[in-house]
């Protein structure tokens, strides 16, 4: 049995509560995409089942025989790692896509522009 | 008010433009960003050398008076919202050449450091069934000696890039390049961000384009530096030499 803390328990509860909440806050005023939400809340999730109910955390405690609350820290580090990884990758494809957007928008002013002149 | 010269120019551009089936259509490609005080000079030059070529100067997002000073002198312009970077403009370029059907680009500084007079030899040699021709400062000896730093980088590139093409390159950092339909399909498609050369030919033999130098005396710069500082040196060389390693193992377009 691991050896944590009822109110260690209860603060892990509560945080995860608070990012659960202040994630779908974000969502709803249009400042989150659901896209980048799902991993957040995911993230919340498992930080809550492996906070609250430790027995859930035990063997990867004993295989990487760390002490719970280390092992809830490596968890949640991976998760956040495989978030930052998943906003590089956004970020790669938004450039891209900028790119090819500012490249058409030039070429397209130019042909209105020849458009316009044709006209008068 | 614009010369007889300035106005001879835009009048062959205007022709060319509208007669659709003339022969064989070159565009020459200037990117400049705030380069207000060469790009006329530039331009009038390449109209005078280039012979029938059209001439867009892609402005990319200058906060100087580049696009009208390149419009005045009988360039076409196209302007980016901001300001991209090298590679990219020379993309939009690019991309301005497949739209409107060009069959060859030359691709030209906009500080006036690439002879406008080579343009000819350079096309001459796409006449071959070459896909690119670069102009290249090095084949033979020229005038040019660079500083130790540059010298070093300089061979650094020239033997990766000849060791993954299998064939001796020694200017691949020249942006002094004519390129041909085929070229100009796959550049407007795929082109490198930053200090994109170098990169730019494993693209092109990675896609099976066939490359030649030709030999050219280049105008070093009297006044204002190089783009790249010296500091920013070690991290250009670093990122070429990623980028082209990255090149090599990317999947081809």
């Amino acid at each position: 049995m691991m050896e944590i803390a009822t109110h260690l328990r209860v603060v892990i509860g509560i945080l995860c509560f608070t990012l659960v909440g202040i994630i779908i806050e974000l969502i709803r005023q249009n400042r989150l995409k659901e896209h980048y939400a799902i991993v957040w809340l995911l993230t919340a999730l498992s930080i809550f089942i492996f906070g609250v109910w430790p027995d859930s955390l035990n063997f990867i405690s004993r295989f990487v025989q760390l002490h719970h609350l280390t092992t809830l820290s490596m968890v949640a580090f991976l998760f956040l790692l495989a978030i930052v990884l998943h906003f590089t990758l956004a970020i790669s494809q938004l450039f891209d896509r900028n790119r090819r957007l500012a490249q058409e928008v030039a070429y397209l002013r130019f042909e209105l522009d020849n458009l316009k002149q044709e006209q008068e | 008010m614009l010369t007889s010269e300035q106005l001879q120019c835009s009048v062959d551009n205007e022709k060319l433009t509208m007669d659709k089936n003339l022969s064989k259509r070159t565009l020459i490609i200037i990117p400049a960003y705030n380069e207000e005080g060469s790009i006329a000079a530039v331009v009038e030059n390449i109209c005078k050398h280039g012979a029938d070529a059209d001439v867009l100067v892609v402005n990319d997002g200058s906060q100087d008076r580049t696009a009208r000073k390149a419009r005045e002198s009988g360039a076409q312009v196209i302007t980016l919202p901001y300001n991209m970077g090298i590679g990219s403009a020379v993309q939009s370029g690019m991309l301005f050449a497949k739209e409107k059907g060009y069959d060859f680009a030359v691709q030209v500084d906009g500080d006036g450091q690439h002879p406008a007079n080579e343009i000819p030899s350079l096309l001459a040699a796409l006449k071959d069934g070459v896909d690119v021709a670069i102009g290249s400062r090095f084949v033979q000896s020229t005038a040019y000696r660079p500083p130790f730093f540059r010298a070093f980088g300089i061979k650094l590139f020239s033997f990766l890039v000849s060791s993954i093409v299998g064939k001796k390159v020694y200017d691949t950092t020249s942006g002094f390049r004519a390129i041909n339909r085929k070229a100009i399909v796959l550049l407007a498609e795929t082109y490198p961000h930053d200090y994109p050369e170098v990169e730019a030919l494993i693209t092109l033999h990675r896609n099976g384009m066939k490359f030649i130098e030709i030999p050219v005396e280049m105008n070093y710069r009297q006044e204002g530096k190089s783009s790249i500082s010296a500091t920013a040196g070690v991290y250009y060389m670093l990122k070429v030499t990623l980028a082209v390693l990255v090149a090599v193992i990317k999947r081809r377009k």
